[in-house]
């Protein structure tokens, strides 16, 4: 750099200084400012609550309308995937896939949930518990011990071993095994392994594999 | 007490950042743990100079006062992370320099908006006015240079910062600090020639 550029930038580099530090003769109201400074941060502080209710609201509706969007993709999924289990997917004498096996069924009585568990072994034995609550009182939250027992192609009976009600006490499932899931597309209900609610409500619940469970 | 390097004024060599002039010392003393007076004694210590700061950044004084209460509400909020009078020092400047850029695009938008005739980058007539004549140009100057090339040049010539301090103020590289601090400088020298 030339010394004449070199004193033309040092010229203005004090003019900048000069310049700029003109402005602290200007006297500051400090006194007014404390007066101003608790109202602001009072109406800061509310903006800001007001921007967090707005985007916990936003957060909230978008939620609430995408996850139906993302289950029902979910749901599109399984459904596009060939019948049949997935690679590493055992399937029991039953044909149901061996490991646990969980699901919640959509509930058409005002108050009840359930959320399903089979657990089906390799030589056809397991256990049944409907998770039942709130469904005519009757609440179902234990493991019944069951006989899984081929019915055909993606039929299966479970039978209560030994039966509580009569002389057979069992649940008829017409099933497909998708991936690592299982469609209940019908059930058929003799005894009182489940509430005739129940039975007519898992047609359509989706069963899925609990990982490492097989 | 330990005192921090500051803001103050300098005149120094071209962009030369290992010149450290400093005229006003930031203690780096513990603070009130209490946020009310914590707040009220920072608000003591550091209004003024913000606001300067704040205005030559803005170049408005009521624009001025709206940016440093805003960076005091922040300060506020973050009371339970700042523990010593350089924290909150540090930590004001940034809202300041952060809070200007909005209030300056805010500013450019409603004066495009309202087809005002004003200066898009001036002050008020009567403030321009208030300054040594050959100041005038040099401010108008600073004014009309690209936003990072101002800040870099405020911060170096009004608050004495060093090339490390304005480089964590704006989020930028010292490097990027270095270029900017150049080409201001050279971008005001060709204004200021060019307005004679």
């Amino acid at each position: 750099m030339s010394t004449g550029e070199l004193e033309r930038l040092e010229r203005v580099e004090r003019l900048l200084g000069a310049g700029l530090h003109e402005v602290d003769q200007v006297a500051i109201d400090v006194r007014r400012g404390r007066a101003k400074l608790a109202p602001h941060v009072t109406k800061r502080r509310q903006a800001v609550r007001r921007c967090t209710v707005i985007a916990v609201a936003a957060a909230v509706i978008l939620a609430a309308v995408a996850a139906p969007l993302v289950i029902a993709d979910l749901r599109d999924h399984e459904r596009a995937l060939p019948v049949g289990p997935s690679p590493g997917v055992t399937l029991s004498p039953s044909g149901l896939p061996v490991g646990t096996l969980q699901g919640k069924v959509d509930r058409t009585q005002p108050g009840a949930r359930s959320t399903v568990t089979l657990v089906v072994r390799a030589d056809g034995t397991g256990t049944w518990n409907a998770g039942s609550v709130g469904d005519n009182d009757f609440r179902s939250v234990e493991d019944y011990d069951v006989r899984f027992v081929r019915d055909g192609p993606g039929r299966a009976v479970m039978k209560q071993v030994p039966p509580d009600c009569g002389t057979t006490d069992q649940l008829a499932l017409t099933f497909t095994v998708r991936g690592r899931t299982v469609v209940i597309e019908d059930s058929n209900l003799i005894g009182c392994l489940v509430t005739q609610g129940l039975s007519s409500d898992l047609a359509g619940t989706t069963l899925r594999l609990l990982p490492q469970s097989e | 007490m330990v005192v921090t390097r500051v803001p103050g004024r300098s005149t120094a060599a071209p962009v030369d950042f290992s010149v450290q002039p400093g005229t006003r010392d930031v203690s780096a003393e513990e603070l009130p743990s209490d946020r009310a007076s914590g707040v009220a004694a920072v608000f003591e210590i550091h209004y003024a100079h913000l606001i300067r700061l704040a205005w030559a950044l803005v170049g408005d004084p009521t624009e001025a006062e709206d940016v440093v209460m805003d960076a005091f509400a922040g300060l506020e909020r973050r009371w339970n992370h700042v523990r010593r009078t350089d924290d909150a020092f540090f930590y004001l400047r940034t809202s300041v320099v952060n809070g200007s850029r909005s209030r300056m695009r805010r500013l450019r938008v409603s004066r495009a908006k309202s087809h005002s005739l004003a200066d898009l980058d001036g002050a008020p007539a009567e403030q321009i006015a208030m300054l040594h004549l050959e100041h005038q140009a040099v401010v108008i100057a600073l004014r009309g240079l690209p936003r990072r090339q101002r800040e870099v040049l405020v911060l170096r010539y009004y608050e004495d910062a060093t090339e490390a301090e304005i480089a964590e103020t704006l989020g930028i590289s010292p490097g990027s600090v270095k270029t900017h601090a150049s080409r201001g400088l050279h971008a005001v020298a060709d204004l200021l020639e060019g307005s004679v």
